[in-house]
């Protein structure tokens, strides 16, 4: 009863004025920045820190996650007509969605997306809404040791989910905590790594870190690729009968959409994996169970279907880490936690236990934002595709000084500009190389949590370190940590010995 | 492993061996244990990670250490279909321009301008140096038309002025030169 009436509290909360208003920009945002091939919406996200400064945490929130549900459905719109995702998890749509457009059946492809999106993050909610009081019973019995290993095994899973090998994941996450320790130490009071430097006493600003590492390591990528949206004229002429056509489909497929959206969900819901393995896992498990297989990548619609569910599904799915955890289901949720952290929301499952109702209103942003976003995507997909034409030449530096100055706008310190800008070459050099950065910023933002929470497990239990094995909850923690650093070597070994195997009875 | 990866895995090494050792002279034990521990775990990995990539019997025995999985794979994949072809597109165009062709030298280029940026913000303010920066950018290095840019230049500065210092109340940014005035 209790979840129920605070579920109704944080819709009565999203209803209020003005968080329509920046669920509307937010959505505008998001659906912009999905659009744009070459910018993901982790730059449109990025960008609007600094317009959050003064906002309720309730507010940004809803501004943030209305950009986060604005972005998926859009991106599929440039891969479908154009070929080109807007965003990297649409590039499962291009490949039964562009040759749909090419017959002719834009309309029918973008009417099974945009319902299917909508579908998908429903159910991937309803799973989510279900989920959640078991967790937050789970988190409301945390203690300090709890916390310091839910910080470990966050760090531990996203080094080892994020893309990229587990090798680079850890170092990654391991600079991102060194990094994290610069300022003062928030257990001694004494100051590590400053230089006599005395704006770093406050510690490098993770939002600078995050404006850094999501807008201007795109900027800088897209401006040295020079990322071209492709020339080719347009077929957005299709009629609305076309798209209700579309529309149809998804509800004759029922159970496609069901696998679908629960492998989005359940793949999202691994901190790191991403929307990317989500909707190319759904590809293939429709290819799989199709009976006609061989009618895949020519234009079944059915290629389109599944991977959108799963896309905007995983959205929902990534929410639970995120908000019940503060572990980011995806890069979206990491720069939307850090940025929470301007509105006093310290990273770490204080969120659910201190403000259940703002956790409620980013679910029902989430699931207005799935009907909105597609309803839009149907009526207004001919107008939305215009956004594409804007030149990388003249987009690019637009962002990157916006980045900039949002950097510097949020405490005034010019030193906060150079950082954005290392972060920047820094971040771009990294994704160029297939390191990841989400783990970069995860050790950013739990350093200090984890640091604070092991020495006041120390004091508080006095127990030593034995502490962390004689609590059941820590003990599991510590158990998942180390089969996540374990299983992948089990899974080769048994790989190899089947191989082995094989090829003796071969 | 490319030249590239393994430059920014030795500016990590630098980072993690030389946090490492400057934890040393930290005075409280509680300031020191943490940077301690994670600088020196972060080094042998980095170091183990040179030498498993570079010794090809560590390589297979621990290629779940190193090597993407297949879920990885595939999001690697995915991610990296489109630049690939974008590189290649953008190669074509640049050398129509009659430019190298080089990303490094593009990479250069383009530092080289945030660098003047950066400089030019500290010096007179970023409210005078966004407009130039800008419209070089722009002009200079993304080749675009200038009186487009000139356009582009004054929308983004009017609409930077009205959402930072009118909506957001931000004092303008003078720099170093406008401080002295």
């Amino acid at each position: 009863m209790e979840i129920f009436n605070t579920m109704m509290e944080g819709l009565g909360e999203f209803l209020t004025w003005p968080l329509p208003l920046w669920f509307a920009l937010g959505m505008l945002n998001g659906m912009i920045f999905g659009l744009l091939p070459g910018l993901s919406g982790s730059v449109g996200i990025a960008l609007m820190i600094p317009l959050t400064f003064g906002l309720s945490t309730a507010e940004a929130m809803t501004l943030f996650v209305g950009a986060f549900g604005g972005q998926t459905f859009s991106g599929s719109i440039t891969a479908i007509l154009l070929n080109t995702p807007g965003t990297a998890p649409n590039a499962a749509s291009t490949l039964d969605g562009y040759p749909l457009a090419r017959q002719g059946k834009g309309g029918f492809a973008i009417g099974i997306s945009a319902t299917a999106s909508a579908m998908g993050a429903i159910i991937g909610l309803a799973v989510l809404v279900a989920l959640l009081p078991f967790v937050r019973a789970i988190i409301l019995s945390f203690s300090f040791p709890e916390l310091t290993m839910l910080a470990v095994l966050g760090l531990a899973a996203i080094a080892a989910a994020s893309s990229g090998s587990l090798a680079k994941g850890l170092i990654s996450g391991g600079i991102g905590l060194i990094l994290s320790f610069v300022g003062f130490s928030p257990v001694a009071g004494e100051l590590r790594y400053v230089f006599g430097v005395p704006q770093l006493w406050e510690g490098i600003d993770l939002i600078a870190a995050l404006i850094g590492l999501f807008a201007i390591s795109e900027v800088i990528r897209l401006l040295v690729v020079r990322e071209t949206v492709s020339a080719v004229p347009l077929d957005t002429g299709f009629s609305r009968k076309e798209v209700w056509e579309g529309v149809r489909f998804v509800f004759r497929h029922p159970w496609l959409l069901l696998r679908s959206a629960l492998i989005g969900t359940g793949i999202g819901a691994v901190p790191g994996v991403g929307g990317t393995v989500a909707s190319f896992l759904a590809y293939f498990q429709a290819v799989h169970t199709s009976k006609d297989p061989e009618k895949f990548g020519k234009g079944d619609p059915r290629g389109v279907l599944a991977p959108e569910a799963a896309n905007d599904a995983k959205d929902s799915g990534s929410a639970l880490p995120s908000l019940a955890f503060g572990l980011p289901g995806s890069s979206d949720w990491a720069i939307i936690l850090g940025a929470l952290v301007l509105h006093g929301v310290n990273p770490g499952p204080n969120l659910i236990r201190e403000e259940p109702v703002v956790v409620w209103v980013a679910i029902w942003v989430l699931f207005f934002a799935s009907f909105v976003d597609s309803l839009i995507g149907i009526y207004a997909t001919p107008l939305l595709v215009k956004v594409t034409r804007v030149p990388p030449s003249v987009l690019a530096p637009i962002v990157g000084v916006l980045a900039v100055i949002g950097a510097y706008a949020l405490q005034r310190q010019f030193v906060d500009v150079i950082f954005a800008v290392l972060f920047g070459i820094l971040g771009y050099y990294m994704r160029r190389h297939h390191i990841p950065v989400v783990p970069l910023i995860l050790g950013l933002l739990l350093g200090a949590t984890v640091e604070r929470s092991f020495f006041q497990s120390l004091e508080v239990f006095d127990a030593g370190i034995w502490v962390y094995f004689t609590r059941p909850i820590s003990l599991v923690l510590v158990v998942l940590t180390v089969v996540i650093f374990v299983a992948p070597f089990v899974s080769t070994h048994r790989r190899q010995k089947a191989l082995v195997e094989t090829g003796v009875d071969g | 492993m490319k030249l590239g990866e393994r430059n920014v895995m030795l500016l990590f090494l630098v980072l993690s061996a030389g946090a490492t050792l400057l934890s040393l002279g930290f005075q409280h034990r509680e300031a020191r244990l943490f940077p301690l521990i994670v600088g020196a775990v972060t080094t042998v990995l980095i170091v183990g990670y040179f030498v498993i990539v570079n010794v090809p019997a560590l390589r297979q025995r621990l290629a779940p250490f190193i090597e993407d999985d297949i879920f990885m794979k595939i999001a690697a994949a995915a991610d990296a279909l489109p630049e690939e072809e974008a590189e290649e597109a953008s190669e074509v165009a640049h050398r129509q321009y009659g430019g190298d062709g080089e990303r490094g030298a593009r990479e250069r280029i383009l530092f080289a301008y945030l660098g003047g940026f950066v400089f030019l913000g500290w010096l007179v303010g970023l409210t005078v140096a966004t407009p130039v920066f800008l419209f070089a950018a722009m002009v200079g290095y993304a080749r675009a038309d200038w009186r487009q840019a000139a356009i582009v230049t004054i929308a983004t500065a009017a609409f930077i002025h009205l959402v930072f210092v009118m909506i957001l109340r931000l004092p303008p940014h003078l720099g170093l030169l406008g401080g002295l005035l």
